[in-house]
């Protein structure tokens, strides 16, 4: 079964946004109290409108038995709010500051599966030298201004004109873009583990086993005994057929391995 | 400011999108596609796809031959805003392959 995402908007809000199939809205203290005894861990809950922050608090019977999921309030709420509102959600962004996806982009991130790849607000700190990013999964990521160096070309990021676009994709900061996959790749060791996990998987095969295993023993493509840079470069693309025989006995001589260990790395 | 390569005016108006921002990852010169949540890099050096996910043939046909054609002001625009990790600067070792 999956996750709901509950919007929360005044009746008459304009700003009508298609989420999820599965996302419900609400509009009244009523449909937000009613809908709380069926939420689940991992649901979303999206507050348009501040108003409605203290009906979970006023909705609560105390102590809490169960969470409600996740809480994404995009707009101001008192900071003494955020403590009691801790014990109902397990994840809780308050994005009102700084920069936020459209509403339209929102929607699709927060049901996307790569949620946790993408930005959906942030909020740049010039007196610290941060930039802390909230993802679609609610996590945060707090990344150094010093991450956003200038180009070659010398474009800077002028941090005063930081917006998000590209559905959580790109960080804007004036005429500067930095790709999320890049931020995540060098700030996140989770995003980067599981990138290499992918890249590994897909890159299993002779020549891949033999490039890492000659990356891993020092060797450079033209030193090995008995075959040239140029075939053991073939090799590693894949652009000649596995080697047996002979040439399989040079390169793991010149490997320090057996003939059979090679594509086990 | 990022280049962003024309692609044929359907796929622009779906949201396609075919850019060379000025963060990227560099470990291999490429050209990111962008299309709402997903994203796919196109190595500048091999001319295939850097990543098996998302997969690649989700890419219309049409938005790929305009990076083929494209191909050579992508090169330039990468080396302009990345000159320490050039396309053309392939570790010595590949020019074997050649």
């Amino acid at each position: 079964m999956s996750n709901t995402t509950f919007v929360i908007d005044r009746p008459s809000s304009r700003k009508r946004v298609s989420f999820s199939p599965t996302a419900r809205r609400l509009c009244s203290k009523d449909q937000i109290s009613g809908a709380m005894p069926t939420a689940r861990k991992g649901d979303l809950w999206i507050v348009l409108a501040r108003s409605y922050v203290n009906v979970f608090l006023k909705s609560t019977r105390w102590p809490v038995q169960r969470k409600l999921g996740n809480l994404l309030v995009l707009d101001d709420v008192p900071c003494s709010l955020e403590v009691p509102l801790s014990f109902l959600f397990d994840r809780i962004a308050v994005t009102h500051k700084g920069a936020t996806l459209s509403l339209a982009e929102l929607a699709e991130v927060v049901s996307a599966e790569n949620r946790g790849g993408l930005f959906i607000s942030g909020t740049v700190n010039k007196e610290n030298g941060t930039l802390t990013l909230w993802r679609g999964n609610l996590t945060p990521l707090v990344v150094p201004l010093s991450a956003f160096q200038p180009t070659g070309n010398g474009e800077r990021p002028d941090f005063d004109r930081f917006t998000i676009t590209d559905y959580g994709q790109t960080l804007r900061f004036g005429d500067y873009e930095a790709s999320a996959d890049a931020v995540l790749y060098e700030y996140d060791p989770d995003y980067r583990r599981t990138l290499n996990a992918q890249r590994r998987a897909s890159e299993k095969g002779f020549g891949p086993s033999l490039r890492r295993l000659r990356m891993q023993k020092g060797l450079r493509q033209d030193q090995f005994s008995g075959l040239s840079a140029k075939t053991i470069a073939r090799l590693e693309r894949g652009k000649s057929s596995r080697p047996r025989g002979r040439t399989l006995d040079l390169l793991a001589k010149s490997l320090g391995v057996k003939p059979e260990e090679i594509e086990t790395y | 400011m990022p280049f962003e390569l024309p692609l044929p005016t359907p796929f622009k108006e779906q949201g396609w999108k075919a850019k060379i921002q000025e963060k990227e990852r560099v470990e291999e010169p490429h050209v990111a596609i962008i299309f709402k949540t997903k994203r796919w890099r196109f190595g500048l050096r091999r001319r295939t796809w850097l990543d098996k996910l998302p997969k690649p043939k989700e890419v219309p046909k049409d938005v790929v031959k305009a990076i083929m054609d494209g191909m050579e002001e992508l090169c330039r625009e990468w080396d302009k805003k990345y000159p320490l990790n050039p396309v053309s600067g392939v570790e010595s070792e590949e020019k074997n392959d050649e």
